[in-house]
């Protein structure tokens, strides 16, 4: 089982539980934390990325060697999530006060990347970045993110204030803006190349 | 505004107050807008994780998957529903072309189409402009083209309609007394000959109904659901969750206060078999539910005798319908 699952299309055409389950165990997670983030509640965020491994089966027949499967079950999560995003907003539509947040996060989500090649790239830069950072940032940085601590958890754990741990965690998230802002200048130029 | 205040809300510790001062602030300066939406979609990249989630609640995502993939022996019948629709689709796959300018003609014919569905299978229509139209069981379409009133759909049944908008050209769906111009919009339309209303919802966009009985049209907002009835030529407006009305279009059931009857009866058109209820008491209880229509009827009747606690039966008939007893 390669990591772009694109060695297995065979047995995806033949529906052959075992590879769809490997699959689903390596991917299912990746994408849930992306549709999370755009979606506000985790059981939308499992159902849209169900979902997408539910089309991939249905389309299995159609499947041939140059399907990226990855790409694939990326883009209909990404169009699944869009589309609740709308739903929302006319479901929301006299709530006027989460208008401009679903507004904001349909644009954002809009704006990412179609190629989910490019968005694995960016996030090697993003550890990259991360790794980069002094020690002190980088615990709290993680810390903060992968174990969703508390503030106050995370400075009794380290023995420091929770005023330096809101204060490092700024400081990393600027460092972090800086180390790819020149990757952000890129996409700017290329981007206004192309349109 | 500050990095913290980026980050309590990318990390969701923000509270609903402070999520709206900032959504607000954001929406209103377009710098902001530009460098929170960077930073959030860099956030979401870094914070994709496999482990997300936790491995005993993806065996179990796993196992509702391997569910709805649908196995045992109702699976041929599904296959049987799906080719009922890939064949409407094939059938409608031919693009409408939009006429080309035939200068110096005096009036070119309608290029005029026609769509039906049968009972179970839903179609979708493909414009060549990219517009595209879902076209519900049991219905017709008819799609005239002619060059001064633009496109004119004639509807009798149920469909949805996804409308590119074009000043040069109008999309008009006429319903008899009733027409709907569109204005770039996702609207449904439900309008069977032999029922006594005609409903059109608004998804997104804008619609104009008009009206024989008033002189001024009607226009609709996003989630407006307007309600016309034939018979005393009135009509009301709603408000209502598009979702419920366009599931049809999902492939879902959507059932809201329906008797067991009037639920198994559509049922029985969409799985092809026959539904017999013992009791006729029970037939009259009312449900409401929401299902996908890729669920095999095995599945159907277990969620049933889960809630209502109904025990069933199947009867297979070789080479015809199948009978499921409800007692």
């Amino acid at each position: 089982m390669t990591s772009d699952f694109n060695m297995d299309i065979d047995l995806l055409k033949d529906g052959d539980i075992a590879t769809y389950e490997a699959i689903y165990n390596e991917f299912f997670g990746t994408l849930f934390s992306l549709c999370y983030q755009y979606v506000s509640k985790a059981a939308d965020a499992e159902e849209i990325v169900q979902d997408s491994f539910l089309k991939l089966w249905e389309v299995r027949t159609r499947l041939n060697d140059h399907t990226n499967i990855k790409n694939f079950l990326y883009t209909i999560a990404k169009n699944n999530c869009l589309n609740f995003i709308r739903n929302e907003q006319i479901a929301s539509f006299h709530l006027r006060q989460y208008g401009d947040e679903l507004k904001t996060n349909y644009e954002a989500l809009s704006k990412l990347n179609d190629d989910f090649g490019k968005i694995e790239e960016l996030r090697t830069r993003i550890d990259q970045a991360v790794d980069s950072l002094p020690d002190r940032w980088k615990t709290v940085f993680r810390m903060s993110r992968d174990e969703n601590l508390r503030y106050r958890d995370i400075a009794e754990k380290l023995g420091i204030s929770e005023k330096t741990v809101e204060a490092n965690i700024t400081k990393a998230l600027k460092k972090l803006r800086e180390d790819l802002q020149d990757y952000f200048t890129l996409i700017g130029v290329l981007i206004s190349m192309v349109i | 505004m500050n990095v913290p205040d980026f980050e309590k809300i990318l990390l969701k510790r923000a509270s609903a107050e402070e999520k709206e001062k900032f959504f607000r602030a954001v929406s209103d300066d377009k710098e902001l807008n530009a460098e929170y939406i960077r930073y959030k979609n860099l956030w979401a990249i870094h914070s994709m994780d496999s482990n997300s989630v936790p491995a005993n609640r993806r065996k179990q995502l796993f196992i509702e998957f391997r569910k709805k993939i649908g196995t045992g022996t109702t699976r041929k019948k599904l296959f049987v529903g799906l080719l009922k629709y890939a064949a409407v689709v094939l059938i409608t796959a031919g693009v409408i072309s939009l006429l080309p300018d035939y200068t110096g003609m005096t009036t070119p014919p309608p290029v005029v189409k026609e769509y039906s569905t049968t009972t179970g299978s839903i179609a979708r229509i493909l414009l060549s402009d990219d517009s595209e139209i879902w076209l519900n069981a049991k219905s017709r379409l008819k799609i005239s083209d002619n060059r001064d009133e633009g496109i004119i759909a004639t509807l009798d049944g149920e469909a949805y309609f996804d409308i590119r908008h074009d000043e040069a050209r109008n999309f008009i769906v006429d319903l008899g007394t009733i027409r709907i111009k569109d204005q770039g919009t996702r609207f449904n339309v439900k309008a069977f000959a032999e029922e006594g209303q005609i409903t059109a919802t608004l998804i997104n966009g804008k619609i104009d109904i008009q009206n024989d009985n008033q002189k001024k049209p009607v226009s609709l907002v996003p989630g407006e659901h307007f309600i016309f009835n034939k018979l005393t030529n009135r009509f009301s407006l709603d408000s209502v969750d598009p979702s419920l009305v366009t599931g049809w279009k999902d492939g879902k059931f959507v059932f809201l206060e329906r008797n067991l009857r009037e639920i198994c009866d559509e049922l029985e058109q969409w799985y092809d078999v026959k539904i017999l209820i013992k009791s006729k008491q029970d037939e009259k209880e009312i449900y409401s539910s929401v299902m996908k229509r890729s669920t095999t009827i095995k599945q159907v009747l277990e969620l049933l005798k889960l809630t209502t606690g109904m025990q069933y039966r199947i009867e297979e008939k070789e080479g015809g319908t199948d009978i499921v007893y409800l007692y």
